[in-house]
């Protein structure tokens, strides 16, 4: 059975001329999590700020500081390659679930949400490596604003990761909705935007 | 108190012997992140609410054409 949204529904509703509820502009989840990211965006943009500020005051010579182990950028390419398909990968489940190709949908989430765990795990590796090699919050201002910032990236992988995977095991339920998808899919969007902006300015 | 108002309006004219973060002056100068920055900041919260209400807009507006029709 092709599971719709509610939107959907009402606008097939208002398009067959039968007598419906007035659409909404948009699902209460949707419009929540767009507020939601309004404020992580200005939480990402306030520590982009300070770090370019740092960095800028830094002394000629000294950025990154040469005690320091350089942040590994070719490997973290493979990284960034592996989490902006993930985002291809969640935009072609959408379009699937919009098709009524549940199962396509389900699937094509699973391998997102396994890139995405590559991803979170590579950062892992590379963070326990740095630490081995000297470089901690406390051992330079860069180490200070890695681990603050793309720890804080981070943490909002996995939890996006686990929305996508409660969305996973919802596609089981009844009553499935698909702006649930897109709700989660919107946080892993801003995920997955926010990175190569990171990428470049820290790792670059 | 002559002092006081001496001090204030030294500090009016040479701004920069005022700095109340002691580490500001400090390293390369960074006035142009400093700017820069400043501009993103600004303009960052408008240009998000503002796509977000365009986009609402846009919906709202294809929603009462349907429903026009």
């Amino acid at each position: 059975m092709a599971r719709t949204s509610v939107m959907d529904r009402q606008l097939r509703l208002v398009e067959s001329g039968s007598p419906g509820v007035r659409p909404k502009v948009v699902e209460d989840s949707v419009l929540g999590m767009l507020l939601f990211l309004f404020v992580e965006i200005m939480v990402f943009s306030g520590m982009i700020s300070a770090y370019v500020i740092v960095e800028g005051a830094a002394l000629p010579g000294t950025w990154p500081p040469p005690d320091q182990p350089r942040l590994p950028w070719q490997e973290t390419l493979l990284n960034t390659t592996a989490l902006l398909v993930s985002g291809v990968v969640v935009f072609a489940a959408q379009r699937a679930l919009k098709q009524g190709r549940e199962h396509v949908a389900r699937k094509r989430l699973g391998i997102a949400m396994a890139l995405g765990a590559f991803f979170v795990a590579f950062q892992g590796f590379e963070w326990v490596s740095l630490i081995g090699q000297g470089m901690t919050m406390l051992s330079s201002q860069l180490g200070a604003f890695f681990y603050l910032i793309i720890g804080c990236h981070a943490a909002h992988a996995v939890a996006a990761l686990l929305g996508l995977g409660w969305v996973h095991r919802a596609f089981a339920r009844d009553g499935f909705r698909n702006h649930w998808l897109t709700t989660a899919a919107l946080f892993w969007y801003f995920v997955i935007g926010m990175w190569p902006i990171l990428y470049w300015l820290v790792y670059l | 108190m002559r002092v006081a108002l001496m001090i204030a309006a030294v500090a009016l004219l040479v701004p920069s012997g005022a700095d109340a973060c002691t580490v500001c002056g400090a390293g390369a100068d960074n006035g142009n992140q400093f700017i820069g920055m400043t501009a993103f900041l600004t303009l960052t919260p408008l240009a998000v609410i503002g796509g977000v209400v365009y986009w609402l807009k846009t919906r709202a507006d294809a929603l009462a054409a349907l429903d026009g029709e």
